[in-house]
């Protein structure tokens, strides 16, 4: 479904990418972990080409994103991103938050998309905000909201960069219960996250990078229970 | 009250007059604000020889004084082109056109001052650059400025003032006539700093209207 060849991303004289190899199948989670810096981040914004890569190729459905030109768009409506910061539009309501891009990509009627907008607040228990402004929210309201925006564009796959990481302690819990149930219903998923219990318990895989590199990668029990190599070793006895 | 007295008396043309300011502010402010917006556009495209002349447009008006330019319009139009241009016309060109210059300034650092997450989240979800622009950006980015924006149109209408320099009838005009003619060099003065102030503090205040309707979503 993802599959990404020699991938190599500079800024400035600072190589953040270094030759990535990587594939993803449908219905897989992976959690990428690795220290701040390894490039985990890079490398998802790569995926929605939020950044482009210097040298190499990222298929999402056997279509190379790189040089796609205005195809772009129509990729990345099958993509959904999910950002540290949530992202939502201050000066829109949720509902408007929610429907503004499956009605102006055209995918569903204003009448389709308020129905799928009701539908997602509904299972994430936020149905009485609907008509709120994202400024009078707290921080894991916002990002529940940011993923339901992203679902109603029905992608097959979905990103997750650090998610939670913004978030006071008590609000991540709300966060990670969405993200294990939208694990749960079969979506693709690549998951850049700190919580490393989280990894351990929904991912299939576990991609460890540092310096830019894919250093290991395992099923999440064998990573983490039985790391190989020093450099994730350490990283492991630092976080667990 | 003399000077009550001078006003009924000179009324026909303190009205024209302010009718001319009006209409020279208010076709002044939707042009340049219009050619402002695709000027600050130019200005952040990353097509360099777009970029570059709408840079030296800026600078070249943000250098020279309004002055200047409305006469280089009205009589450079007539040495250049031979055209007998109409004088509000020559001064509704060079006001626009100043005015764009800054607009176009204030427009771009509203785009800029809104967070990169915004853009990236909408491109993210599959919009355009351009629906990203108009859907997005852009109403952030108006939010953003109306208070620097209701301070230029104020700017411009006390700018169009010079467009007496090249004969057009207009408040300040009016005000030279009503000295020459009753013979009193202040009083017709007060009379039209008064009107400008009643123009420019009912602007001031549709605009302070429109910016409490906009916070709404703080």
């Amino acid at each position: 479904m993802i599959r990404i060849e020699n991938l190599n991303k500079y800024f400035g004289e600072k190589h953040v990418l270094k030759n990535i190899n990587l594939e993803i199948r449908e219905g897989e989670v992976v959690a990428l972990i690795g220290p701040s810096g390894s490039g985990k981040s890079t490398l998802i914004r790569c995926i929605d080409y939020l950044e482009e890569p210097d040298s190499g190729d990222i298929y999402i459905n056997g279509k190379n994103i790189v040089q796609s030109g205005k195809e772009i768009d129509k990729i990345r409506q099958n993509i959904g991103m999910v950002f540290q910061h949530f992202n939502l539009f201050p000066h829109k309501t949720v509902l408007e938050n929610i429907t503004l891009a499956p009605i102006l990509t055209k995918r569903m009627t204003k009448k389709e998309a308020e129905n799928k907008a009701i539908e997602l607040l509904e299972t994430m228990d936020l149905l009485d905000k609907v008509n709120e402004y994202p400024g009078s929210l707290s921080g894991g309201q916002k990002q529940r909201i940011a993923i339901a925006r992203s679902l109603a564009m029905e992608p097959d796959i979905m990103l997750f960069d650090e998610a939670t990481s913004a978030l006071d302690p008590e609000m991540v819990g709300e966060v990670l219960k969405v993200m294990k149930d939208l694990a749960k219903s079969g979506m693709t998923m690549i998951v850049v996250t700190h919580e490393m219990a989280f990894a351990k318990e929904v991912s299939d895989r576990v991609v460890f990078m540092a310096d830019g590199e894919i250093v290991e990668e395992n099923s999440a029990v064998e990573l983490f229970e039985n790391p190989q190599h020093p450099r994730t070793i350490e990283f492991l006895s630092k976080v667990l | 009250m003399k000077i009550i007295e001078l006003f009924v008396e000179y009324r026909y043309y303190y009205f024209m007059g302010v009718k001319i300011t009006i209409m020279l502010s208010f076709f002044s402010l939707i042009i340049g604000t219009t050619l402002g917006g695709i000027l600050s556009l130019l200005r952040l495209s990353k097509f360099k020889p777009l970029k570059a002349v709408a840079t030296a447009y800026i600078e070249l008006i943000r250098g020279t004084p309004m002055m200047v330019q409305i006469a280089l319009v009205f009589f450079g139009s007539y040495a250049l082109l031979g055209l007998d241009m109409d004088r509000f016309i020559a001064a509704l060109i060079a006001v626009s056109l100043n005015s764009a210059a800054y607009v176009a300034e204030i427009i771009r650092s509203g785009i800029q001052s809104v967070d990169i997450g915004q853009w990236e989240a909408s491109r993210s979800l599959g919009l355009s650059s351009s629906q990203t622009m108009r859907h997005v950006i852009l109403p952030q980015a108006v939010k953003n400025i109306l208070p620097a924006l209701g301070n230029e149109f104020v700017t411009l209408i006390k700018e169009t003032a010079v467009a007496s320099t090249i004969g057009v009838l207009d408040l300040m005009h009016a005000s030279k006539i009503v000295q020459s003619s009753s013979y009193i060099a202040f009083d017709p003065l007060v009379i039209v700093a008064a009107l400008y102030f009643i123009i420019t503090f009912t602007l001031s205040k549709l605009v302070g209207a429109l910016e409490r309707r906009l916070s709404h979503s703080d």
